[in-house]
């Protein structure tokens, strides 16, 4: 039956173009290596986003994985859990589907801070359950990678002595974030004993979602996309305060932010990927349309031309979807390893929706040729007006990309759809532009460069989509550099300004302890150390710190940190000297008083307070004195100076501080969160040498402390942050080469329909330098009108990622700060891409 | 009396080996100035490839070709073997060429193929009387149009005075009637040879056409 199909025109059809990709390598070549670059960033962008969204997965505690809200209220009890429960079992709250207790305290656990979480395992889902507590007496333990002391080094089977009690473990893993242990609540309860013994923390929620099958099906063909999508809102009920949990996991929200932003990368990938698709099925369209045309006279239908056509389309494609996900798959493991704490071994070759998504693409090519074949013409586009069709699609993705831009409801999607919308808006205005452009005379130009000029403006639709996906690659590769730029310029300056201090120092609790009263005691020693750990208060002095060191070791900083809840949100409370140069760190011109509070970005906009407003942290009033830029910070946190009161947890008990960093040196070390992974640093006193040789001596005396100089963990910290976005470089970069081959198709497509052209001006004598330079200038045209589009789109894009996707997706703001380099890369790709195939074409031409 | 074109001792194959096929061997061939000639032959009887020849598009195996004109200067302009960079000046200058197909850029107006050709040429002195002739031929008003809304025979027309504007010394025309009509195709061969006996221009003329060849000064029959 097959042979039969293949058999008569047909055939010999498929074989004349076969042989026709054959005797034509450069152009075939071209088409092959473009496609399987748009195919190779597909599976790239896939795979990645894939082990990354796996990885996010992972350090989602057990108890978590099947709630999505938390609700509180003041001084929560077991009585208003069972009022609420007893609410909605009759009917009351008809999109929760899981209700459960929570209770969560901290204890000192071998010198270090210990979350201790209980909940009732039998209210939550039975997977769920199995998979977390079960039994009174046993818990699982998460131990603790930031650090990677204490917790983390436990096993299943191994026994711990916590508040007088021996726990077993029954499992262990070592995931981000602090060191918590996971219980059932009676456990919880016992090990807590909370004051009065009736109090809870919170209820867990989970709330369906009615988009649930639509992020499903996203996260299939995009994973991580779901990101974008707006959360389901929690219930409302009085009395009560309902938060969303990606809330309290802001590792998992910046993360799945991230992915978001990759998957909206890969999609503008795609884009590009697929306007080369048309590129190329419209470049072997224009190399075989004369002998179409002579075929079609000799009665050859069109059916038999079409199915020829595309079947040879279809055979290059598929050629290039196999080079394409092996190139791809190669890509992903690269970039994978530069992230680092993402298993790259894990990535999938084949997951189901990503070869969907290959074949997709792959039978894309024939679909689009074949439409192409039935649309496209050789008669040059009559008309310059504007369609009303087209005017109204113009005003309608102009209204889109505006909406959506001002429209905070609409999340990182919003964001991203805007941008589309933008890049949608660009190409659809395109033709009637150049159509426009083509009308004009040029009086005031060179009759070679007009000629020029109208040679590129003469078949605007053949055009619109090449310079359209070029000008997107470019205008997305400038808005992603503009920003990433930006956001390396605020990174580096929030370095200089809160990483004051010339030495840091971390490690165990009691070891910092030690240091910090061997080198020196501080005037005020915060009241609460000594009683809330006086077992643990360190005795040893180690006797091989020599003298002269301890001498030469200035004046230390103590960095505290603890959790507090404020209005049912968690609050990382972060507590340090805070006179001037402290208060300096965070852009506040002045010391803080004892009453006085400084909030991080993140932190206001959860809270939604501004400067001056007040706020109860741990029992106290504070005085909110000022908001600092929250780069870097993960979670929502406050600072607060040393003189500050006792301050009391949610179940009234002294909050537990705890030690995590000392600072030596003219200034202060840098807050943690997401700064202490990239790393702080500064030289803020005496000369690197000098730093450098006491770091050497202070590490060899304290070999449990991590002692280095701020120097190297700037330089550290900036390496890291370009690493972070080496993958979106690269990703910009394939986007890029792949619209460059767009291009170079497209001039070459064009040069064929103009080969008569070239042929007669060389009868009226034009020399090959002529010739040459008539081939720059095009090129110089098209890219310049990529840039008229591109720069515009690209800021446009930029101002966007700064001013509206990362307050969506990351919580923070990023003061745009255009660079001329982040332009003018990827214009000089567009110029050289132009350039090659002005030249090359025209040697092509010339034999 | 100096021929104005003088081709002596040309050789010409196409392919190589035992494929190579003799187009010319020993071609000898001289044109007066103002002198019109028609080549006539069968198909592949090597017309075109003498007009090539003589353009310098194509190099010649062997012999030499040689023009006499004030416009490439008071020396005989000696080329056959030369590259076709190295022959432009001859077609900048000395040649005007009417092919039977695709005589215009479309993407320049009637006009702008005009002073295309008076750039080249280096003549942009000359405007108004290529805008004179062009308005003889009755394509007065066309000067602002594009090719592509131009008929087959005023497309024609308006390569004549393209080829002519610049007042070469030789036009060479290769089968300019092929593509049109009976009608039309007499009214561009009295264009044609109107416009030659006003700028004095000789003309070689590639034609099937017995009528055309007729009207010649003489024929030579190739092949």
């Amino acid at each position: 039956m097959i042979g039969r199909a293949f058999s008569g025109p047909l055939a010999l059809l498929l074989r004349s173009q076969l042989r026709f990709a054959w005797t034509t390598p450069l152009t075939t070549a071209t088409a092959l290596l473009g496609l399987a670059l748009g195919i190779a960033s597909i599976v790239a962008v896939h795979q990645i986003c894939d082990r990354v969204v796996a990885s996010l997965d992972a350090i989602v505690p057990a108890h978590l994985r099947a709630v999505t809200h938390r609700a509180t209220r003041p001084d929560l009890s077991a009585a208003d859990y069972f009022e609420l429960r007893r609410s909605w079992r009759r009917g009351a709250l008809p999109q929760v589907s899981v209700m459960a207790p929570y209770l969560e305290g901290r204890l000192p656990y071998a010198g270090r801070s210990l979350t201790v979480s209980g909940t009732d395992w039998l209210a939550m889902p039975r997977g769920v359950a199995a998979s977390g507590s079960a039994g009174a007496a046993s818990a699982v333990v998460f131990g603790a990678s930031a650090y990677g002391t204490g917790l983390g080094d436990l096993q299943a089977g191994d026994r711990l002595q916590l508040a007088g009690r021996e726990i077993e473990l029954l499992g262990s893993t070592d995931l981000a974030g602090e060191p918590r242990l996971i219980a059932d609540i009676a456990l919880a309860h016992t090990l807590l004993a909370p004051q009065p013994a009736e109090r809870l923390s919170a209820v867990l929620l989970r709330v369906d979602d009615p988009l649930a099958e639509l992020r499903s099906l996203l996260n299939r063909f995009l994973p991580g996309f779901d990101a974008g999508l707006p959360v389901p809102e929690g219930p409302t009920l009085p009395g009560w305060q309902v938060q969303d949990l990606a809330l309290l996991m802001p590792e998992q929200r910046f993360g799945r932010s991230v992915l978001f932003n990759l998957g909206a990368l890969g999609t503008l990938s795609i884009l590009v990927a697929w306007f080369l698709m048309y590129q190329t099925a419209l470049l072997w369209f224009r190399r075989q349309q004369p002998v179409f045309a002579l075929l079609r006279q000799q009665g050859v239908g069109e059916p038999s031309l079409l199915g020829s056509f595309a079947l040879a389309l279809g055979a290059l494609s598929a050629v290039a979807g196999v080079l394409g996900a092996l190139l791809g798959g190669v890509l992903a493991r690269v970039l994978l390893q530069q992230l680092g704490n993402v298993d790259a071994a894990g990535a999938a070759w084949w997951p189901s929706a990503l070869v969907l998504k290959v074949v997709m693409t792959v039978l894309l090519v024939p679909a689009v040729s074949v439409w192409l074949v039935r649309q496209v013409t050789a008669v040059p586009s009559q008309g310059t007006g504007f369609p009303l069709v087209r005017a109204l699609l113009i005003l309608a993705l102009a209204g889109l990309t505006a909406g959506l831009a001002v429209w905070p409801g609409g999340g990182l999607l919003g964001g991203f759809g805007a941008i589309l919308a933008g890049c949608g808006l660009l190409v659809t205005a395109l033709v009637p532009v150049l159509s426009w452009l083509r009308a004009r005379d040029w009086r005031g130009l060179d009759l070679h460069w007009r000629m020029g000029l109208r040679e590129l403006l003469w078949h605007p639709r053949d055009l619109a989509a090449a310079l359209g996906a070029l000008a997107l690659a470019v205008a997305t590769s400038i808005g992603i550099a503009t920003m990433v730029q930006s956001f390396r310029d605020d990174f580096e300056l929030m370095l200089d300004q809160r990483l004051a201090d010339a030495i840091r120092v971390e490690g165990p609790a009691l070891a910092l302890q030690s240091l910090a009263r061997e080198v020196q005691m501080p005037e005020q020693m915060p009241e609460q150390m000594p009683e809330q750990m006086p077992e643990q208060m360190p005795e040893r002095v180690p006797e091989q710190v020599p003298e002269q060191v301890l001498e030469q070791a200035p004046q230390p900083r103590r960095y505290e940190q603890a959790r507090v809840l404020v209005n049912g949100l968690p609050l990382t409370l972060q507590r340090s000297r805070l006179d001037s140069l402290g208060a300096g760190r965070f852009g506040h011109p002045e010391a803080l008083g004892p009453a006085d509070a400084l909030l991080s970005e993140a932190a206001a906009r959860s809270l939604r307070l501004a400067a001056d407003d007040a706020i109860t942290i741990g029992g106290q009033k504070f005085r909110v004195a000022g908001i600092y830029p929250g780069y870097g910070d993960l979670e929502a946190t406050a600072q607060i100076g040393e003189r500050s009161g006792v301050l009391v947890d949610g179940l009234q008990q002294p909050l537990l501080f705890e030690l995590r960093r000392l600072g030596l040196g003219a200034g202060v070390a840098a807050d943690m969160g997401v700064a202490a992974d990239m790393g702080v640093a500064a030289d803020g006193g005496g000369a690197a040498d000098a730093v450098d040789q006491l770091v050497t001596e202070l590490a060899a005396a304290w070999p449990d402390l991590d002692i280095v100089s701020q120097a190297d963990v700037r330089e550290r910290a900036v390496a890291i942050f370009d690493q972070t976005f080496a993958i979106t470089r690269a990703l910009t970069a394939v986007a890029l080469l792949v619209a460059a081959v767009g291009l170079y198709s497209a001039l070459t497509a064009l040069g064929l329909t103009q080969s008569r052209t070239r042929r007669l001006l060389l009868y009226l004598g034009q020399t090959p330098r002529e010739r040459l330079g008539f081939a720059l200038g095009r090129a110089l045209a098209a890219t310049l009108v990529t840039l008229l589009l591109a720069v515009p789109l690209g800021l446009l894009i930029a101002a966007m990622l700064c001013y509206v996707v990362n307050p969506r997706g990351f919580g923070w703001s990023v003061p745009l700060a255009p660079s001329l380099a982040a332009i003018l890369w990827p214009l000089g790709w567009a110029f050289l891409a132009a350039l090659l195939a002005g030249v090359l074409g025209d040697r092509h031409e010339a034999r | 009396m100096t021929p104005l074109l003088s081709l002596q001792g040309i050789g010409k194959a196409w392919g190589e080996g035992d494929q190579a096929t003799t187009i010319f061997d020993d071609f000898a061939l001289a044109l007066a100035p103002g002198e019109v000639v028609a080549l006539t032959g069968a198909s592949g009887s090597g017309k075109s490839t003498l007009l090539n020849l003589i353009a310098g598009i194509v190099p010649a195996d062997r012999g030499s070709i040689a023009l006499s004109c004030d416009v490439l200067g008071p020396e005989v302009f000696r080329y056959g073997q030369k590259s076709s960079r190295a022959t432009a000046p001859v077609r900048r200058r000395a040649l005007g060429y009417v092919f039977q197909f695709f005589n215009l850029v479309p993407t320049l107006t009637v006009g702008e193929n005009l002073a295309l050709a008076l750039q080249l040429a280096g003549q942009e002195a000359r405007w108004q009387e290529a805008v004179a002739r062009l308005a003889a031929m009755g394509l007065g008003d066309a000067l602002a149009r594009f090719p592509e809304s131009l008929s087959g025979g005023e497309q024609q027309r308006v390569a004549i005075a393209r080829a002519l504007a610049a007042r070469p010394p030789l036009l060479l025309a290769d089968e300019p009637t092929g593509n049109l009509d009976s009608g039309n195709a007499a009214q561009v061969v009295d264009t044609l040879w109107r416009a030659v006996a006003e700028t004095g221009a000789a003309m070689l003329i590639a034609t099937h056409d017995p009528q055309v060849a007729a009207r010649a000064d003489r024929q030579i029959a190739l092949g």
